[in-house]
């Protein structure tokens, strides 16, 4: 038979089953509370991404170098997991624009960020320049975060070949913002972070260093040290216990700038992993039950195929490709209600979202929460085809 | 030629803690062109045996023979294949999906025929709806036909794959006299055709298109008060 034929059998029946009917929506409802929830669950993953993973701060060790002579930079070669290593006096500073801004500049080596749009430290030769971040916050202290403030975001990438003039006390330089990042991917937890070449933040604290050094002259309370730290970039916050270990046992002191605590959003996590796996298990027992009690009120139907010859087998295709077809159409339905629900909240709660938890109908949880319906939906249909000896009915018993 | 041939079919069935016996050593020849009647009263295992004949109904004990071939040992894969192309069945009832219009209900025999597979069915199917003067009632479901019409329909279906064999239980038991009569005419004309028509009713009117009258008592035939 051709597969045409099949699609044409099992669609005939689809809509005018009551229990079909039934089914959908029984299924829209899983696969929609699936999808929400899966998305919630990526939604947190993102967030500890974002908030873990993504942030420098939380990726950064601190290192006491043994002496002015010691070579810990040369030492801590061989670990691997190292993304990049930086004085401590070259590895951020605070200035201000002319715009207002204040911005946190921080030095990084030419290779080590990915970038969203211009160009990149390696694909220049100029020197004073930026990589910004797509989303800039404008006007106010961005230390303060309130509803005012949020609502000047403004689009990174306007300011992509302009000019912003750096001010640190004496110093004051054009830089040019030559490429935008991905702040998910590279935020250092604070609001307007640019990054720059290390020998810029090198030449501001010198600069500012030199100014500390002029206003110290006549007082003898100063005292300037260099500092004897160094901070250790690491590629992934899972490897960074392991590598502060291994620093240890080099016989340094460390200390982080930040510690994360992940044992709340792991719980939740673990909560909405057990809601779905009962919402799946409870939908099983659901459709195991309306498919058992459809077979037998369908035996006497199934009688007009056999009497035309139909195979038993096929008539079991028919009802295997109905409930693929009942849960393609639930899906559909399902993806429509979840993206009325996503621009619905992002309508309202878009910019909030953005920052705080990216709430995002996560791919893999669609193609997921399809999966697992239709293997339930299949597997519920299997059993009860098992559980009832035959599809078809007697003829004896139908009454005909 | 035979068409069927059955000799001593039995089949019992349960009915709550009683045995009945439906079919009782019946031996009989139905012959290609010709068009029989069972009649008998309610009761009397002649559905039973039509059923059987249909290959619908496994007999307990005895041998059929359609086409001079022993269907005892037939697998259940080639008794489909056999009521699919060779057995066309009337029923009381019609029997329609009532899901499916009028031509896609003839399409359904066509669908898993072999024969037809690169063959435009859908035209096949509205070509014998047009014979049985249902050309303007192609694309109403059942439910939007008369009793007479879902016949016709059935008629058309039964007909599609052109079987040699016709079975037709209670085929105008729900029919007003004007379609009895068109019912039995047309299957009359197929038993004209060489076809094999057994009618099993329990209406007098069927007498007069038969070739030959089996009354069916307790399971078996009788002829003027004999069992044969």
């Amino acid at each position: 038979m051709k597969f045409k034929y099949y699609i044409f059998l099992a669609s005939k029946n689809l809509f005018h089953k009551k229990i079909n009917i039934l089914n959908i929506l029984l299924l829209v409802i899983v696969i929609t509370m699936l999808i929400i929830v899966s998305s919630f669950s990526k939604t947190l993953k993102n967030l500890i991404n974002n908030q873990v993973n993504g942030n420098l701060k939380h990726k950064i060790i601190l290192v006491n170098r043994l002496g002015s002579e010691d070579k810990l930079a040369l030492n801590l070669e061989n670990i691997e997991g190292i993304s990049y290593i930086a004085n401590y006096n070259t590895y951020s500073q605070y200035v201000s624009t002319n715009n207002g801004e204040i911005l946190s500049l921080i030095g990084v080596p030419d290779d080590y960020l990915t970038i969203l749009n211009g160009k990149n430290f390696d694909e220049t030769d100029e020197n004073k320049v930026l990589i910004c971040p797509a989303n800039f916050y404008l006007g106010d202290n961005p230390e303060e975060f309130n509803e005012e403030f949020l609502t000047k975001i403004h689009n990174g990438v306007n300011y992509l070949d302009k000019f912003f003039t750096i001010t640190s006390n004496l110093y004051k330089e054009k830089y040019k913002v030559i490429g935008i990042y991905d702040e998910n991917k590279y935020s250092y937890g604070e609001y307007n972070v640019c990054y720059t070449r290390q020998d810029n933040i090198l030449e501001i604290y010198n600069s500012n260093r030199k100014y500390i050094e002029e206003l110290c002259e006549d007082d003898t309370n100063c005292n300037i040290q260099e500092p004897l730290q160094m901070i250790v970039v690491v590629n992934n916050y899972d490897n960074i216990s392991d590598i502060e270990k291994q620093i240890q046992n080099m016989g340094y002191q460390t200390t982080r700038i930040s510690d994360v605590n992940t044992t709340g959003i792991d719980f939740i996590i673990l909560i909405l992993i057990v809601i779905s796996v009962f919402i799946l298990i409870t939908t099983f027992i659901i459709l195991l039950i309306s498919n058992n009690k459809f077979i037998q009120y369908n035996k006497k139907n199934n009688l007009i195929y056999k009497q035309l010859g139909y195979d038993k087998n096929i008539l079991i295709k028919i009802n295997y490709l109905e409930s693929i077809i009942i849960t393609f159409v639930s899906f559909i339905i399902s993806i429509i209600i979840c993206l009325v629900l996503y621009i619905t909240v992002s309508n309202n709660y878009g910019a909030q979202i953005k920052l705080q938890m990216p709430l995002c109908i996560s791919y893999l949880a669609i193609i997921i929460s399809f999966l697992l319906t239709l293997g339930i939906s299949l597997l519920s249909w299997y059993l009860a085809i098992k559980n009832n000896n035959s599809i078809i009915g007697e003829f004896c018993d139908a009454e005909i | 030629m035979e068409a069927i041939k059955i000799i001593n079919i039995s089949k019992k069935y349960q009915l709550k803690s009683e045995n009945v016996i439906a079919v009782n050593g019946v031996s009989y020849s139905f012959l290609y062109g010709k068009l029989y009647a069972i009649m008998g009263h309610s009761g009397s295992g002649k559905s039973t045996l039509i059923h059987c004949l249909g290959l619908l109904d496994k007999v307990d004990s005895g041998k059929i023979y359609i086409n001079d071939k022993d269907i005892s040992d037939f697998s259940e894969k080639q008794k489909n294949i056999m009521r699919n192309e060779k057995i066309g069945f009337v029923f009381q009832n019609y029997y329609l999906n009532n899901n499916m219009r009028a031509f896609e209900n003839v399409m359904l025999p066509m669908i898993i025929n072999k024969k037809y597979q690169h063959i435009d069915i859908k035209t096949k199917a509205k070509k014998l709806l047009k014979e049985m003067g249902l050309e303007d009632r192609v694309n109403h479901y059942p439910k939007e036909l008369s009793g007479g019409e879902q016949q016709r329909v059935a008629i058309a279906r039964a007909l599609a794959n052109n079987p040699n064999i016709i079975l037709a239980d209670e085929p105008t038991g729900n029919l007003d006299i004007e379609n009895e009569i068109y019912v039995l005419e047309k299957l009359r004309n197929l038993a004209d055709t060489g076809k094999c028509v057994i009618i099993v009713s329990h209406n007098m009117l069927v007498k007069k298109y038969a070739d030959i009258v089996i009354n069916m008592k307790n399971g078996k035939f009788v002829v003027k008060n004999h069992e044969i």
